[in-house]
């Protein structure tokens, strides 16, 4: 568009820019406006999958493409609001999943965002307390017991992050009456998650519901990685197949990844998953003054001026500025039209000071900030085990390991299995405490004979009880060689927190002044930008001998995680240390402790901004 | 979830159709015996193909007959049973009778035809030999003779004259026919694999798609980090040459 210097004279008032919002963060969000015929046929298709599935008996899967700025997100929006206005009989039940996970946790996912969805309001807890016999319906006693919870008032907190999938004490299951998890018990948390949400979508049935997956490209870890693809193609197909009839699945992906879901050898989840497609295409000019126009009425500082400009539906917006957009292909995507009608508003708003222009750097720092804050709270409720598993491939595919997925030969005790220069390694996360940390260690010492490297992350904070079964497993294991490393919690937002960013970035929805910050750039700041706690836990990956002082800082760690702080010779008396052990290995581990010179030297657990508000909470 | 995931996997990286007793080695199950009916219950739901009674792979038996037997008929103009033979007689070999009806199906849709009393059998998309042999009897019949070089050069002369805005009008064709509805996308990767498509060089097919975005007949969905792309998915790619790449097409 043509560009031209601000004006210093203001030709409208000051108020809120009716076009700064670009995008539509997720459906849950309310949306400034909504032009129907944009986007129409797409909609329609999706209308009309959601009819299909009132009166028929089989679930329909459709696929949704465009390119970034589209508006995929805002037509789930107005889907969602279309059926809680206008679907006749009960109320369908809404879903929605944004993709920011990976192949190994999708299940466990969709768990979360499912209950997430389902409890927002009391409606299920009515359904369960006017009828109770419908729990039976779930045919899954933990399911059961949860919703019983849940309908009686009892323990509600407790029940809601069970349905979630969140981490709960041995003492919050009891209390629900779900049984603590024997350590012969150990199974795969994914299955488990599926059986809960194929247990919660029974319970549903037969009120529709609708599922929508948003940013399907989020599911690769790091980029090509294709088993995100293949998993939710896999997911599709079971819940087409399910027993829930009245379902409709909706897939939105950008379209340079539309691709990948031609590439899936497996054909018959192909075709369950693609059952229809639609595109969003750019919007010529008539509907783009449609879609101004409703904007610009939408903003009550103006409707005044606007009245006196009847036959001008841009008004105060100059129709030879934004047309430009249109000049070459006659189409616009309505993201690129909104920003440009965004900064043609400020300019004509005046000279007000719009503050120093800030750097593309410094806008993915201020970014990177925002989401760190957010991960340093979020971490501990999706656990530390699926953090790793849906962001420590892109750590490290992008410092030269290759990610080889988790390998058939090893997936009773490894997460992963990567190739690093000196050859091939399985990782094993532990985050849950007590007997499935043990059982995972049992697994390993069953099962992994030494070869190749085995490297187990787990939280310092749960290490086994000095004596006990889990603590002689663990030292089977380092005998054989294993190598125990412990990400440090700020290690672990940090990922989320990139994780977020990069995913982000790559559905196009990073922005600064309008122009898009690619993938590529989002990662490659994060690579330069890695904080501390992270480089930590990468050369610890890395480095194939492992540290011959591991041992007091791991001891130290768990200490320090149960008495927050404490004395240097009290550490060293409980860790048959001396206090010049303890001190320098806190001097060693600047990231890990904190030391008060004395007398007395007093030690400290490090930690990071608003972690240790959440730590504290 | 995953034992199936690694099975897609093994498969997909095999060359050729692999034994139970193999496949179970690779995966670390019991025993071949044991692991045949999981396979066989796979190979029954779709998921992965059998090749014979004890071989199973990701690829589509029958999709890999079509393959070769247009190959083989665009080089080389065979009557039907010999035309089965080598296709199937191939590595890794096809059954005889899939092939068999795989080429009964090619004949129904036109994309091979059987010419002359031998009933020879040309590929549809590439009958350059067979015009080539036919235009060179009729002329002789009419006391005409040229040389072969001539009569390519026609053949060239009328594939030149049709390039870009033909080219186009196939491209247009194909995504009308091959998108899942009227106004739906369809990726670059997919159309390149129409057998209409699949033999124009790169450079003409670009320009076409490009000279359909200029007439405002479709529009080229963008990609953003082409650049980052391995070079072969780079080619499946549109581009103008000038660092815009193009993923799908879709009518306006």
């Amino acid at each position: 568009m043509s560009q031209s210097a601000p004006s210093s004279q203001a030709r409208i008032p000051f108020q809120v820019n009716p076009f700064t919002n670009i995008a539509v963060g997720s459906p849950w969000t309310e949306v400034p406006t909504d032009v129907t015929r944009i986007n129409d046929v797409a909609f329609q298709l999706l209308w009309r999958g959601f009819l299909q599935t009132l009166v028929g008996s089989d679930p329909i899967s459709l696929i949704v493409t465009g390119q970034a700025g589209s508006g995929k997100t805002h037509l789930l929006s107005r889907l969602k609001k279309r059926l809680e206005a206008d679907a006749d009989g009960e109320k369908p039940w809404y879903v929605y999943v944004r993709c920011h996970t990976s192949a190994r946790t999708l299940w466990r996912h969709l768990q979360r965002t499912l209950a997430n969805d389902v409890l927002q309001s009391s409606r299920l807890e009515q359904m369960v307390t006017a009828d109770p016999k419908k729990l039976g319906k779930a045919r899954h006693l933990g399911v059961s017991r949860a919703l019983e919870s849940l309908a009686s008032g009892r323990h509600t907190l407790a029940a809601g992050a069970w349905l979630r999938g969140e981490p709960l004490s041995d003492a919050d299951l009891a209390a629900l009456g779900i049984g603590v998890e024997k350590e012969e018990e150990e199974r795969s948390r994914e299955t488990e998650a599926k059986h809960i949400v194929q247990a919660l979508l029974r319970l549903l049935s037969p009120t529709p519901v609708v599922i929508c997956f948003d940013q399907v490209e989020a599911l690769e870890t790091y980029r090509g990685e294709m088993d995100g693809y293949h998993t939710l193609g896999q997911m599709v197909a079971e819940l087409v197949n399910g027993e829930h009839r009245k379902l409709l699945l909706i897939s939105c992906i950008v379209s340079e990844y539309e691709g990948n879901l031609e590439k899936l050898s497996n054909k018959a989840d192909r075709d369950r998953w693609l059952q229809g497609t639609a595109t969003l295409k750019p919007i010529e000019w008539e509907p783009s003054v449609e879609l101004i126009k409703s904007r610009l009425d939408s903003a009550s500082g103006l409707r005044a001026d606007r009245a006196k400009h009847p036959d001008d539906p841009l008004w105060p917006l100059e129709k030879g500025r934004l047309s430009d957009l249109f000049d070459k292909t006659g189409i616009c995507l309505p993201r690129t039209l909104i920003q440009a009608c965004r900064l043609e508003f400020d300019r004509l708003m005046g000279d007000v000071n719009p503050g120093p222009k800030i750097s593309r750097e410094d806008f993915l720092q201020q970014e990177y900030g925002r989401l760190l804050s957010n991960a340093r709270v979020e971490w501990r409720k999706v656990g530390g085990e699926t953090v790793l598993e849906e962001s420590l491939p892109w750590l490290l595919q992008n410092s030269g390991m290759t990610v080889l997925g988790a390998l058939e030969n090893s997936a009773n005790y490894a997460n992963l299995a990567v190739r690093v220069s000196a050859g091939e390694a399985r990782l094993m996360f532990c985050f849950r405490p007590g007997n499935p940390f043990t059982a995972r260690l049992r697994k390993a010492v069953q099962f992994w004979s030494g070869n190749p490297e085995l490297r187990i992350l787990s939280d310092a904070s749960i290490q086994p009880r000095s004596g006990s079964q889990g603590a002689r497993y663990l030292e089977q294991l380092k005998r054989r060689g294993a190598r125990q490393i412990h990400p440090l919690p700020e290690a672990l937002a940090a990922l989320q927190a990139i994780r977020n960013l990069t995913a982000t970035a790559r559905a196009g929805e990073l922005t600064l002044d309008g122009e898009e910050i690619k993938e590529d750039e989002a990662t490659k700041w994060a690579l330069d930008n890695l904080p501390p706690q992270l480089e930590e836990l990468r050369d610890e990956l890395i480095v194939k001998v492992p540290d011959p002082e591991d041992t007091p800082r791991t001891e130290l760690l768990a200490l320090l995680n149960r008495h927050k702080i404490m004395e240097a010779e009290a550490a060293g008396r409980e860790l048959s240390l001396s206090t010049e052990e303890v001190t320098s290995c806190a001097r060693r581990y600047p990231m890990h402790f904190g030391l008060l010179e004395g007398p007395p030297l007093v030690l400290f657990e490090a930690v990071e901004g608003s972690e240790a508000q959440a730590a504290n909470a | 979830m995953y034992e199936l995931e690694n099975l897609r996997r093994v498969l997909e990286k095999a060359e050729a159709p692999l034994s139970s007793a193999k496949l179970s080695k690779l995966l670390q199950q019991k025993s071949g015996k044991v692991f045949k009916p999981v396979l066989d219950a796979e190979a029954k739901a779709g998921r992965i193909y059998k090749w014979a009674a004890d071989l199973y792979w990701d690829k589509n038996p029958t999709e890999m007959a079509r393959e070769r037997l247009l190959t083989i008929a665009a080089s080389e103009m065979l009557p039907g049973p010999k035309l089965n033979a080598l296709a199937a007689a191939e590595s890794p070999k096809i059954g005889l009778s899939l092939v068999r009806n795989a080429r009964t199906e090619l004949l129904k849709e036109n994309l091979l035809r059987e010419v002359g009393k031998a009933k020879l059998n040309v590929n549809a998309q590439h009958p350059q030999q067979y015009l080539e042999l036919e235009i060179g009897r009729l002329l002789s019949e009419f006391g005409i003779e040229r040389a072969k070089e001539s009569i390519r050069a026609l053949l060239g002369a009328t594939e030149a004259k049709a390039e870009i805005p033909e080219v186009a009008e196939k491209i247009f064709k194909a995504m009308n026919r091959i998108a899942f509805a009227p106004g739906t996308s369809v990726t670059f990767y997919r159309l390149r694999q129409q057998p209409e498509l699949a033999h124009i060089p790169k450079l003409v097919f670009d320009q076409a798609a490009l000279r359909l975005q200029q007439e405002r007949k479709v529009f080229l969905a963008g990609h953003g980090h082409a650049l980052s792309l391995p070079k072969p998915e780079q080619d499946e790619l549109v581009t103008d040459g000038l660092g815009a790449y193009y993923v799908s097409i879709c009518a306006l």
